[in-house]
């Protein structure tokens, strides 16, 4: 009998145990952190706000905000090693196979696709869930206006170097959600527009106490006016533009020198209205601008204390400035050598005895290649001259159109603009203009495709290193990364690249 | 959600950013497998003389498996239950008492045949390059091999295609598709690291208290990428090089073996490196003295033995054996590993 029982519950246990092993097995994760239980408070919205300006950096690191189009362009050029050299010949393919067989994705127009994506999706997670946390409400607005102004930044960089784009409104939050489709450009103008307008609405005026940084009212509206001017949109271009220079806000430096002079970034700020804020404390990103400017083998104590020497501006555009332009000395022929010397231009790089050196960039208290240099996303001399442009186009060469301009010139040391142009004329003098100001700072190349003129401007900046360049059609705006292509059913390549 | 890398610098003072690390995907479950077993037992002449055999078909399926997202999506991977593989193969063995007398023979011996194939990667890309010279490919093993087939050396004077390594004195690569230049698109599978088969083999022999036994071990047919041999055949500057390249090619020395340097650049992967690795090899041999019964012991046997004696290979490098990088990712590689060590050991057992 004993004996019988206990076997009995022997097999009652090992009913039991298989019961209980045959359920579903369903785990609750305890230990990690994610959206659904983040942005709850102040804190949160503050640091996913951060994460969506970190993409600036990647923008800066390698720089692809600036040598994704300046490679390209017609006032300076790359030492021709692999991966750089496609972009200066127009060589490369949907793949970008020439920068990833030397790993430098990060400083090309893949770079740009992949960094202002990951910028707009950390964005998108503050427009969506900041709103609804509970926190002091201006500085609530003021986080979702400078998403909404960054999600425009990042559209506007992508649609300038690859025409119809992703647009790109809500958080990943599924594999499903991970693919969307393309938009024509002109809708993505739209959407750029139609987030500024709520961002200006969101955002407090620049003032003293502005956190270095941030992005504020102005630096909305001025981008509002540069976005206006690529989509042709002349009348809001002028509107925008004049919003910003009369607002009193900011104001031009008055030598156009210190702009570009690191210990006085401080100061600039006045024109300088929203940059890159390089730094080079340990946990701080710098930008490699610094160490591409300056001369190999850190040859010049005056550009930074690790500099390479790979990117030089052409003779001929140093040549097209008048030497009384102020300008041309953020330009050098010669260089002081760490001990002491000057060295002649034919010996500032190997690669032909016409090394132009760029002096935008210099920091010569650099800790090794990083820079502290805060370089302009955006700043009030843009401004000056997209409102001479847009009201040339929209009312011809005007006294108004002539003041901006002029106000450019005569800082740069220049007399004014010859008067009586024809539209076309000063137009044209308006871009040239645009270039002698802006150069390397990443903008010449988008002045030329969004004229359509490189085609003809391209093959007349030559020299020795690249003797012949000659563009295509095509190469108005970059390929989508082949990746995205591949990943990605609901996207199909631009029509000139398939 | 993450505070790695997305940081930003405001007032000077780097603040920490926090975003999510990925997309999440709440249908993840457990692999599946379904494996189908067919096997034999043979014993003969009074168990003197067994055989087994096998047949196993296994195929795995929800194998986690990342998937490229699209970029614009702000990730660049996402995990799932996406994977397909499937493994089948036969085993044999065979043991033998072959002689029971005074002397006692005793062999055994086995042999499998495996053949793997991956049915699916992410249910979307039929490949992924997990190297210069290696990938996933769905219809093929794991492990196969892709590379440039290497034709010679651009000699002084001959016209060479433009692309990949396009200069006098640089690899000759053959054009493949033939479509007059050379890109990624004239890469070939030239194999594939998975052996065709593999065996082992043992035997002893006792005579009194003398006792000899020896076991030997085979793969052949796979092939294994000589990473160690390529890295130092490539004149890239900056490392030292294998002798061979002290012949390398010049205007005056040429050759088609070894091609002039290029500084600072990536050569070619060519199928040169990656060579057959099959081998046999004598893993152990061990002579033996059992002593008789003493009052203190059980037993005590003396022996000198030596591991890892002689391989027979024509792989060129150190180890034909040594398949691994140390990731996961670059799986059959030949990075010049450690190799296996000759030894020789001479010992005392005594059993209390």
């Amino acid at each position: 009998m004993n004996r019988y029982f206990s076997k009995s519950i022997l097999v009652a246990l090992v009913l039991v145990v298989c019961s209980s092993a045959c359920q579903k097995l369903d785990e609750d994760v305890y230990s990690s952190v994610i959206t659904t239980n983040f942005y709850k408070s102040a804190q949160d919205a503050e640091a996913a706000l951060t994460a969506a300006y970190g993409s600036i950096n990647d923008l800066f690191d390698q720089a692809p905000f600036v040598f994704g189009s300046d490679f390209a362009g017609d006032q300076l050029w790359v030492k021709p090693v692999v991966g750089r050299n496609v972009f200066a010949l127009y060589s490369y393919d949907t793949d970008y196979s020439g920068p990833k067989s030397f790993g430098r994705t990060a400083e090309s127009p893949y770079g740009l696709w992949q960094f202002c994506y990951k910028g707009i999706e950390n964005a998108n997670w503050v427009i969506e869930k900041v709103p609804s946390i509970t926190m002091e409400t201006n500085r609530r607005n003021a986080i979702v206006g400078e998403a909404l102004f960054l999600r425009a930044l990042y559209h506007f960089t992508l649609t300038k170097n690859f025409g119809d784009v992703v647009i790109r409104l809500s958080p990943s939050k599924s594999e499903t959600d991970a693919l969307v489709a393309k938009s024509a450009k002109a809708d993505v103008y739209k959407q750029i527009y139609k987030d500024l307008d709520e961002a200006i609405t969101k955002l407090p005026s620049y003032s003293a106490s502005t956190i270095k940084g941030r992005s504020s009212k102005e630096v909305a509206i001025g981008l509002y006016a540069k976005a206006a001017l690529y989509a042709e949109d002349w009348a809001t271009a002028k509107t925008k533009s004049l919003e910003v220079i009369n607002s009193g806000k900011y104001s031009l430096m008055a030598d156009v020198l210190d702009v570009f002079n690191v210990d006085k970034e401080d100061l600039a700020r006045q024109e300088n209205m929203f940059a890159f804020e390089g730094d080079n404390s340990t946990k701080a990103r710098g930008t490699t601008l610094m160490g591409f400017c300056g001369p190999a083998n850190s040859a010049s104590r005056d550009y930074g204390n690790m500099t390479f020497g790979s990117i030089f501006a052409f003779q001929a555009f140093f040549d097209s400035f008048n030497p009384i332009d102020k300008r041309r000395q953020l330009m050098d022929t010669t260089y002081i050598s760490v001990a002491g010397k000057v060295v002649p231009q034919k010996d500032i790089t190997p690669y032909t005895v016409k090394g132009v050196l760029i002096k935008k960039y210099m920091d010569k208290n650099s800790v090794g290649a990083k820079g502290r240099n805060n370089v302009p996303i955006l700043r009030l001399a843009d401004l000056y001259l997209i409102a001479a442009e847009a009201e040339a186009r929209l009312n011809g060469p005007s006294a108004t159109a002539y003041q901006y301009i002029n106000a450019i010139r005569n800082r740069a040391g220049l007399a004014n603009l010859k008067t009586g142009l024809s539209k076309d004329d000063f137009i044209n003098a308006v871009l040239q203009e645009r270039s002698w100001e802006l150069f390397a700072e990443g903008d010449r190349w988008y002045d030329l495709t969004r004229t359509n003129t490189f085609l003809t401007v391209i093959p007349k900046a030559v020299n020795e290193v690249y003797p012949v360049r000659t563009p295509l059609a095509k190469h108005r705006y970059y390929p989508i990364p082949l990746d995205e292509i591949r990943a990605n059913p609901k996207l199909e390549q631009n029509p000139d690249w398939k | 959600m993450s505070g790695q890398g997305y940081n930003y610098n405001f007032n000077n003072t780097v603040l920490t950013g926090i975003n999510p690390s990925g997309i999440a995907n709440p249908d993840l479950k457990w692999e599946q497998a379904t494996q189908l077993d067919i096997g034999i037992d043979l014993a003969f002449l009074n168990n003197r003389l067994t055989v087994v055999a096998d047949y196993y078909h296994k195929r795995t399926d929800n194998l986690l498996f990342t998937k490229a997202v699209p970029i614009s999506s702000g990730y660049s991977t996402i995990t799932g239950n996406y994977g397909s593989i499937e493994n089948k193969g036969l085993e044999l063995g065979i043991s033998a008492k072959i002689l029971t007398g005074a002397v006692k023979w005793e062999a055994s011996g086995n042999i499998t045949f495996n053949s793997n194939k991956v049915l699916a990667l992410d249910g979307i890309q039929n490949e992924l390059a997990l190297s210069s010279y290696s990938l996933l490919k769905v219809g093929y093993p794991l492990g196969i091999y892709r590379t440039y087939i290497l034709d010679g050396i651009n000699q002084t004077g001959e016209a060479f295609l433009p692309g990949y390594d396009a200069r006098t004195g640089g690899f000759k690569l053959k054009d493949v598709n033939g479509d007059g230049k050379i890109s990624t698109d004239d890469q070939v599978i030239i194999g594939n690291a998975q052996p065709k088969y593999f065996f082992g083999f043992s035997s002893s022999v006792k005579y009194r208290n003398f006792e000899l036994s020896g076991f030997l071990q085979g793969v052949q047919g796979s092939r294994l990428f000589n990473g160690f041999r390529f890295t130092f055949e490539t004149p890239s500057g900056q490392v030292n090089l294998l002798e061979g390249t002290a012949n390398r090619w010049s205007t005056t020395n040429p050759n088609n073996e070894y091609v002039k340097p290029a500084q600072g650049t990536n050569l070619p992967v060519g199928d040169r490196w990656v060579e057959d690795n099959s081998y046999v090899r004598v893993k152990n041999l061990t002579l033996a003295y059992n002593f008789p019964k003493v009052k203190f012991s059980k037993g005590i046997r003396a022996y000198v033995s030596g591991n890892n004696l002689f391989t027979f290979t024509k792989y060129q490098g150190w180890d034909p054996e040594s398949n691994n990088y140390g990731s996961s990712n670059a799986l059959f590689y030949d990075n010049g590993t450690y190799p296996a060590a000759k030894s020789y050991v001479i010992g005392l057992q005594c059993t209390f």
